[in-house]
């Protein structure tokens, strides 16, 4: 029988290997690592509509990357419900005062709840006591009964003025059919229908006295072409345009003289501004000595000097 | 006898013309010719004057003269029925003259005068209000008068009493007679400031005292009269707003044909609105 020797220390030995076997694999998974990870904790206020289903484990996520999960949602019956999260303390650099949390289903209207946290870009929280509320994402339910009653509003409308428009329809083709109305004398009335023909039979008269009036045209342009027609007409504007033309050879004699006449009437009124300046400096100088003769004793030695300010009194109502 | 012509000649040399500041020739130019168009019942023409000599003076810099030439054209504005622009000439002035520590309250009546032209009683009562205070006399009546004229068109029996009570023997007549004859509606003295007004040659308070004898006249014949008289001087002097008024009461009163033709042919004659 083979004795095995120092059996407590392979013991030992196995108890350590062991040990490190597990230290090593417990670093493998990364457990550790997590223990190690510094952390942020917030408190997310739910909205008074209730959780949505979020419950605890639920991610957290910002800017569409898990950031944390929610340890738990506390039901607090004075309160509000609130969710205790912790967060990735990397994460609460994109977390302020301005973030809003919103509580959303993987897939939209299924699947678990999560929180999607907006990034802020106001003060950044007290970490220590860190607040946020959240809101619910609206039902995509919401929308397509917002939506319908949205097209029953519009629709409905429409198709009760089609209504309308249809029994208006039938009541006038009824009217026409029983004769009432223009349209309907004139498909139900006999008399009516006679006048048209017998109109009818008019215009054809009236047409073929239009085509005798044309012909006396035609003979008339005839006529006006002969010799004591437009050449007459010709012969007497040759008339006239040689006395025009008489005219203006006078009127060409007398233009040499318009520069001299005009010369004349550029110096005469070339002197009036100098004129009017001479004017009235004169009148006011007729004006001070009138002014002086007035204020002179014993005209009127105490008479006040002139005001240059109308009188209140003309201000009137 | 020739001694006498001596002592005269020699007293006349010892007369002086008025001393006061150096004038400049143009602006006394201006306002004189501003003046003139005034009087000749010409406000337009006074305005375009008044206005070169409002430039004069500021080309001068002259405060004193910038405010007389402001007043003068804000004046004319208004008699030229124009009381928007005299309301912001006016508030133009006041804003220019309080940069210098200049204020004047002969402004203040004509934004109170033009704001009551607007209907604009409210805003009209309280600049007046600030001027019934004032220590010139002149300037305190006529803000009492205007302050009358607005309580009565208020209906405000207590504020048109107060005005009346208000007014001091300074006071224009007219204005003294035409606010009691709002109060007692008496048409007598309504007629008798009208009398007043003409003599003065305010046809505008004219038109509007013999609307008001019109108004407290129970006659109906007497008081178509008596608009058709207001009607036809209002739409003389271009005041078409009254004058479609009292045409309108004279036609609607009238019971002789040919008055109430006259009122007709006087509202046609009215430019449009």
């Amino acid at each position: 029988m083979k004795i095995l020797r120092h059996t407590d220390e392979w013991v030992g030995l196995l108890v350590v290997v062991s040990v490190a076997l597990f230290i090593a694999a417990a670093l493998h998974a990364g457990v550790l690592s997590d223990w190690f990870q510094p952390t942020a904790n917030l408190r997310v206020m739910l909205p008074e509509t209730g959780s949505q289903g979020l419950s605890a484990g639920a991610d957290i996520q910002v800017l569409g990357t898990k950031v944390g999960t929610v340890r738990r949602v506390v039901v607090d019956p004075n309160q509000r419900m609130y969710a205790e999260a912790e967060l990735d303390e990397q994460a609460t650099a994109f977390i302020r005062r301005d973030s809003q949390a919103v509580v959303k289903k993987q897939f939209g209207v299924a699947g678990a709840a999560f929180l999607d946290i907006s990034r802020g870009t106001g003060a950044p929280l007290d970490w220590h006591f860190a607040v946020i509320d959240a809101v619910t994402e609206r039902d995509p339910t919401e929308n397509i009964g917002a939506m319908i009653d949205q097209v029953k509003e519009k629709i409905f409308p429409v198709l009760d003025d089609a209504g309308r428009a249809m029994h208006a329809l039938a009541d006038t083709a009824e009217g026409i059919s029983q004769g009432h109305g223009n349209v309907g004398r004139l498909v139900k009335d006999d008399d009516l229908i006679n006048q048209l023909t017998a109109m009818l039979g008019n215009l054809k008269t009236a047409t073929d006295q239009l085509n005798a009036t044309l012909v006396e045209v035609h003979g008339l342009v005839t006529s006006t072409a002969a010799p004591d027609g437009v050449p007459a007409l010709l012969r007497r504007a040759d008339d006239a345009l040689a006395s025009v033309q008489k005219a203006t050879h006078d009127l060409a004699g007398a233009t040499p003289q318009l520069p001299a006449i005009t010369k004349n009437v550029a110096g005469s009124t070339a002197n009036l501004p100098a004129l009017l300046t001479q004017s009235q400096q004169s009148m006011s100088e007729l004006e001070k000595t009138l002014n002086q003769l007035r204020h002179t004793w014993p005209l009127s030695g105490s008479a006040q000097p002139e005001t240059r300010r109308l009188s209140p009194a003309e201000v009137r109502p | 006898m020739r001694w006498g012509w001596v002592v005269l000649a020699l007293l006349a040399g010892c007369s002086s013309p008025p001393k006061g500041d150096p004038e400049d020739p143009t602006l006394t130019r201006l306002g004189h010719a501003g003046d003139i168009a005034f009087n000749l019942e010409q406000p337009d023409q006074a305005a375009e004057q008044y206005r070169a000599a409002l430039a004069r003076a500021r080309t001068r810099d002259d405060a004193g003269a910038i405010a007389d030439a402001g007043f003068n054209l804000a004046t004319a504005e208004l008699r030229a029925g124009k009381p928007r622009d005299a309301m912001r000439t006016a508030a133009e002035m006041q804003a220019e003259l309080a940069r210098r520590g200049v204020v004047d309250a002969d402004f203040a009546l004509i934004s109170a005068t033009a704001s009551f032209r607007l209907d604009d009683l409210s805003g009209a009562d309280s600049v007046a209000a600030a001027l019934t205070g004032g220590k010139d006399p002149a300037l305190a009546n006529a803000a009492w008068f205007l302050r009358g004229l607005i309580a009565d068109a208020r209906g405000d029996r207590s504020g048109l009493e107060k005005a009346a009570a208000s007014m001091t023997s300074a006071a224009d007549p007219a204005d003294v007679l035409e606010l009691r004859s709002r109060l007692t509606h008496d048409r007598v003295l309504a007629l008798r400031a009208a009398d007043l007004r003409r003599d003065g040659l305010d046809y505008r308070g004219m038109a509007r005292a013999l609307a008001l004898a019109a108004q407290f006249t129970l006659d109906a014949p007497a008081a178509a009269d008596l608009y058709l008289r207001a009607g036809r001087s209002a739409a003389a002097q271009g005041d078409a707003a009254e004058a479609r008024v009292w045409l309108g009461k004279a036609r609607d009163l009238a019971t002789d044909a040919g008055l109430r033709a006259e009122a007709a042919h006087a509202l046609h004659d009215l430019p449009a609105h």
